[in-house]
């Protein structure tokens, strides 16, 4: 494998990078928000985050440590709840 | 060019032929938030539609990662940066006055791919484009997130490749046609092969007109126009047409419309799709208990992807809340800040009506509300990071078919709240 040399700034094939705001924090926040309003509990969320299929939530899991997710979890949960709905729908034949 | 009303810009632009507006217009609402990119979606359109010879590459529905990611590669990047380069520093928008109705964002100050093109003459495209290469069709949604490392065993947790990657936020970005209002694909075909339903507003290839010159693929701003080089003709998204006609007999007896396969097979509940009332004028009919015309015209949390290309697009995004302001405006527009706003902690209308995503396969023409005692009070995190009240009522939902029978109903009960041992007094 060719081993990568040092970026230089006068190299016009160099990649360019744009620095981004945000949080990744927020990020776990409002995702575990929004499942929790479709009523996932607690193991499900930390299954989200721990299935490599998912790859969203996976690297989420990764890069912020199984701990920390879990924890947010955790919080999140006990002071938003788990939001229940029951759902009927009306067949074709009914 | 005549001269058409785009009420997404709030203003009139340039477009290559009338206004024709349909009865109905096909429209859907896409709730970012919620997408973990499980592409059963991406499967469901793949397997009923582009699963012959010459399909390989084409993907009607896509699931790509935002902010790096697309199909076809950089599709939106290069369609900003040619709008950029015709009109440098000039694309923007004038929110202040009133915002009524008609004019919900504002006004639009910066070109459309219409307005920028025609700069070459008689023979010029009338729509401002660029054609991507085969490499970049390829591969959509591979590797988009981080490069994989070893699959690793149930619940156990570990690092990928190590390669240089975004860790600070990402987002899913569903995307099919949006049966634009002002089709750019159609503007630009020589053939006239194009053409938008009156019953619907699909907008369809005619592949016998079709003679491949692939002028669609050029101009369609969301690149979803594809060529298909067995058959030299070009495809799309056709919008799931025999569903929304009602034609399928084990589904729907009653001939009611049935929502798309993309629709209809997504288990993350995130997409809701609709059929919208328009005027003789082309203007939407009032409905405020249509689902779609209350998320998109009333209450305005679900907004056009990239409404400055000026299509008019009528596929709808909830915004994710997690990611930056300025990001979001370039991508939605300048409805963001208010749509995330009550997103993030809806009001018992709203809470009610977002339960109807995905509760049934049949299209939801309207909706009705039985309200019931407050239930509980939860804290939630408003997209500043802040925290906000947030009521929850014993309300049932219900919605409606086009015949006007009832298909689903939705109950909103008391939350249940899960408390670990460092959280047990915390009430």
């Amino acid at each position: 494998m060719t081993q990568r040399k040092p970026a230089q700034a006068d190299d016009p094939f160099e990649m360019h990078a744009q620095v981004l705001d945000g949080d990744p924090f927020l990020m776990v926040e409002h995702i575990i928000e929004e499942f929790a309003q479709m009523g996932w509990n607690a193991q499900q969320l930390a299954r989200l985050f721990q299935d490599p299929f998912y790859q969203a939530t996976y690297r989420i899991g990764v890069s912020l440590g199984v701990d920390a997710v879990l924890s947010r979890i955790d919080s999140v949960l006990c002071r938003r709840g788990v939001i229940r709905v029951s759902t009927s729908e009306r067949k074709a034949n009914e | 060019m005549s001269k058409v009303y785009n009420w997404q810009l709030g203003r009139e632009m340039n477009y290559r032929y009338e206004s024709s507006p349909s009865d109905w217009q096909f429209a859907f609402v896409f709730n970012i938030n919620r997408c973990i990119a499980c592409q059963s979606c991406t499967m469901a359109c793949k397997s009923t539609w582009t699963f012959s010879r010459g399909q390989e590459d084409m993907w009607w529905n896509n699931v790509e990662t935002k902010p790096y990611g697309g199909y076809p590669r950089h599709w939106d990047v290069k369609t900003l940066s040619l709008l950029e380069k015709a009109n440098p520093g000039g694309q923007g928008w004038q929110t202040g006055g009133e915002r009524t109705h008609e004019r919900p964002y504002g006004e639009y100050t910066g070109k459309t791919v219409f307005d920028a093109a025609g700069q070459g003459g008689a023979d010029a495209s009338p729509v401002l484009g660029y054609m991507p290469t085969e490499e970049e069709w390829a591969s959509p949604n591979m590797h988009e997130e981080s490069a994989l490392g070893p699959v690793r065993p149930r619940g156990q947790w570990g690092d990928s490749a190590q390669l240089p990657e975004h860790k600070v936020w990402f987002f899913y970005l569903q995307r099919l046609c949006n049966h634009c209002t002002y089709p750019a694909c159609l503007a630009a075909c020589p053939r006239k092969a194009i053409y938008k339903r009156p019953e619907d507003g699909i907008v369809l290839v005619d592949q016998e007109r079709c003679r491949g010159y692939r002028k669609c693929v050029e101009a369609c701003p969301y690149k979803k126009a594809m060529y298909r080089p067995n058959t030299n003709t070009a495809e799309k998204c056709v919008g799931c047409y025999p569903r929304q006609e009602g034609r399928d007999p084990e589904l729907s007896p009653e001939r009611d419309p049935l929502e798309a396969r993309c629709m209809a097979t997504c288990v993350g509940k995130i997409r809701m799709q609709g059929l919208i009332k328009r005027k003789e004028d082309g203007s939407w009919a009032r409905a405020p208990d249509n689902p779609l015309h209350l998320l998109i015209r009333d209450r305005k949390i679900a907004l056009p992807l990239y409404p400055q290309f000026g299509t008019e697009p009528n596929g709808y995004y909830i915004p994710p809340r997690w990611v930056p302001r300025k990001h979001l405006q370039q991508m939605f527009g300048p409805g963001v800040e208010s749509a995330l706003e009550q997103y993030s902690c809806p009001d018992r209308e709203l809470l009610a009506v977002l339960q109807l995503f995905r509760v049934t396969q049949k299209v939801i023409f309207r909706f009705s509300i039985q309200q019931g005692p407050k239930v509980a009070e939860c804290e939630v995190t408003m997209p500043d990071g802040s925290k906000k009240v947030q009521e929850i009522f014993n309300d049932t939902v219900t919605g409606f078919s086009k015949s006007g029978a009832e298909i689903a109903r939705v109950t909103i009960e008391e939350p249940s709240f899960e408390r670990s041992k460092e959280h047990l007094n915390s009430i």
